[in-house]
């Protein structure tokens, strides 16, 4: 290895990470800082910040946005996990691609766009209900909007090609020989797919868990416009507090109460799955 | 009915994929406890058949039996068999016992009967001791005994091998090779065994289909496809043939004479048959159909190489005006008398060549 190739091709990372770790020491800053009502500029140096985290009101929008990412992370595997099965194991190379054009292409839409296309559907007035009302099933539009339930459907979006690709990666690791051995022994598809894929496949599961985990965490957009207020998670709350009211100090505490609590949860996850990984460890 | 006496019948198989066929219409009965190889090299459609009769692939043609049941249309999970592969293809998640357990939870055989059975095939591979083991903490010969535990505790009607030894190392592989041939006579399992490997073929089989773009060209014993070659391709497969340009003098209803290369060999009359007398044929000779000769009668030509194996050494011989070809010779004298550059005369050997049309 070219020493001086590596120092070269590392400089411009080194510095973006650089240049991250100075933001992440201003948020710190600001996070022990008092907040003067009324003024920018905050005052001197407090823990009251990390305190006021503690009231129910605060406290309970923490709660929530874990039991809403592990929500998404979970339905997002359940819908992933078909999809990169089917990707994988499809023989047609445009089935294939297909599979993967669909389920990567809400990556490449802006947050913005694809949270308002979801309004389009969810509203009232919107695809699901009016489809829904034509039906007969329902006779009044059912609430989409504004509730977890619409939520958690438009974070699962977003979450999916994050979980299709990593699955489909560790899918496609598995020997498809092992699965042939099975069949040959005399296994049905179904029992093949429990004791071999499934198995198999975990290392994956666990890891597309954590990051879809860790991925809705940072959601904005999405509980923003289609929880309208009503559904919050940290970062609605850190731009609430920071935008409208201008407390900059206690957004930036909210902040890194959040990253700690997202490291905090992976590693708890890391551990709690730890023997799910090592079913399928080779 | 018909196919009741045999372990295996395939009734003209064949296997398109798009424009090209992988397999013409294969004809092939197995007797039970037969050991048949399905010998070719790579494309010559021994893969294709063997996922045919697994049932990996389905037949476009004819029709399979196994143990005289109708199987073309039956899943892989019916037809009851073992399978080797050449990856050997062990759960990596499951301990060896599991491994070789496998089939039997899929049978849905009690947890008793399971694991005497699995110690059982374990003691017959002698891995008594590793059934704690993960896979990967076995070595490949180990690993190898493990796969077939596996596929033979679950007694099947048709134990299919493909490749196996291709993964070993020489010694490890002779060693294998006839642990498997022991297990295998011991058993009476009937074994379809598919190889590029003829050597391998040679040493375990009891017949050899050899195999050449899609069409099993010959199905005979060792000595059968070996000495009374019915194709020009299988002649020059089996062994390390030369061809020498030859005419066709005469023949009778059982052998033909030819003169090559100023010998005469005295060869099976079969493969020419049709061919008028003074026709240009090909003569395949191997090392043991010539012979080193005294004096100035014979083939004379030059030694280009000189393969020496011990008790015996292999010269590559040029001569003048037909070519060149190989030639057998005793280890020691060889050494002392045909280096490389060394002048050599050569007569008609004891063992009887193979002719075949000039092509």
């Amino acid at each position: 290895m070219q020493r001086p190739f590596l120092r070269l091709f590392v400089t411009p990372a080194a510095l973006v990470a650089a240049g991250f770790l100075l933001a992440m020491a201003a948020i710190l800053q600001y996070a022990v800082l008092a907040h003067i009502p009324g003024e920018l500029t905050p005052g001197g140096f407090t823990l009251r910040n990390f305190q006021e985290m503690l009231k129910p009101l605060y406290a309970g929008v923490f709660f929530d946005t874990v039991r809403l990412c592990f929500l998404t992370a979970v339905l997002a595997l359940l819908a992933g996990y078909p999809l990169a099965l089917a990707m994988v194991r499809a023989r047609n190379p445009y089935i294939k691609s297909a599979i993967l054009i669909i389920s990567v292409t809400p990556l490449f839409l802006g947050e913005v766009v694809r949270t308002y296309a979801w309004l389009i559907v969810l509203g009232n007035q919107g695809f699901i209900n009016g489809f829904l009302l034509w039906l007969g099933i329902i006779d009044r539009p059912l609430t989409l909007m504004f509730s977890t339930g619409g939520v958690v459907m438009g974070l699962v979006h977003v979450t999916l090609p994050v979980v299709v690709i990593m699955l489909s990666a560790a899918i496609s690791h598995i020997d498809r020989d092992l699965e042939k051995a099975a069949v040959a022994l005399g296994a049905r598809p179904l029992r093949v797919f429990l004791t071999v894929t499934l198995p198999l496949s975990m290392p994956g599961i666990v890891a597309a868990l954590t990051t879809g985990f860790a991925w809705t965490f940072s959601a904005f957009a999405t509980p923003q416009i289609i929880g309208g207020g009503r559904v919050n998670m940290v970062s609605n709350l850190v731009y609430s507090l920071g935008f409208s009211s201008f407390n900059f100090p206690f957004a930036a505490a909210l902040s890194i109460a959040g990253l700690l609590l997202t490291a905090l949860s992976l590693a708890l996850f890391k551990l709690l799955l730890r023997p799910l990984e090592r079913m399928g460890a080779k | 009915m018909s196919g009741t006496e045999d372990a295996l019948r395939l009734d003209g198989v064949g296997k398109q994929f798009g424009t090209f066929t992988a397999l013409h219409e294969a004809w092939l009965r197995v007797r039970p406890g037969e050991f048949v190889t399905l010998l070719g090299p790579s494309g010559c459609g021994k893969t294709t058949l063997l996922n045919l009769i697994a049932g990996f692939l389905e037949a476009d043609a004819g029709e399979i039996f196994i143990g005289g049941k109708l199987v073309t249309q039956t899943p892989v999970w019916e037809r009851d068999i073992g399978i080797v592969f050449q990856s050997y293809a062990l759960f990596p998640h499951m301990d060896v016992a599991r491994n070789v357990g496998y089939g039997l939870r899929a049978r849905g055989v009690s947890r008793a009967e399971e694991a005497a059975r699995v110690a059982e095939a374990l003691a017959m591979v002698r891995l008594s001791s590793m059934a704690g083991r993960r896979p990967r903490q076995l070595s490949g010969g180990q690993q190898q005994r493990v796969a077939l535990a596996r596929a033979l505790v679950i007694r099947p009607s048709l134990l299919l091998l493909d490749e196996p030894f291709s993964a070993l190392d020489r010694n490890l592989r002779m060693e294998m090779q006839f642990e498997l041939k022991e297990i295998q006579q011991k058993l009476g399992v009937t074994t379809i065994f598919v190889t590029h490997d003829q050597a391998e073929a040679m040493s375990m089989s009891d017949r050899i289909a050899v195999m050449s773009e899609g069409r099993i060209l010959q199905l005979d014993t060792p000595e059968g496809v070996y000495r009374r070659p019915a194709h020009r391709f299988v002649a020059g497969f089996i062994g390390d043939a030369t061809v020498l340009r030859g005419r066709l003098k005469g023949m009778d209803g059982v052998s033909a004479g030819v003169e090559a290369g100023g010998l005469t060999f005295s060869v099976p009359a079969a493969p020419l048959e049709g061919t008028a007398p003074g026709a240009e044929v090909d003569v395949f000779l191997r090392p043991e159909h010539l012979q080193p000769a005294e004096g100035e009668a014979g083939l004379a030509g030059t030694v280009v190489s000189r393969a020496y194996l011990g008790d015996r050494a292999e010269l590559l011989v040029q001569t003048e005006g037909a070519g060149r070809v190989m030639l057998r010779v005793p280890g020691l004298a060889a050494l002392e008398r045909w280096p490389a550059g060394a002048p050599i005369r050569m007569a008609v050997g004891s063992a009887e060549p193979v002719a075949f049309p000039a092509g």
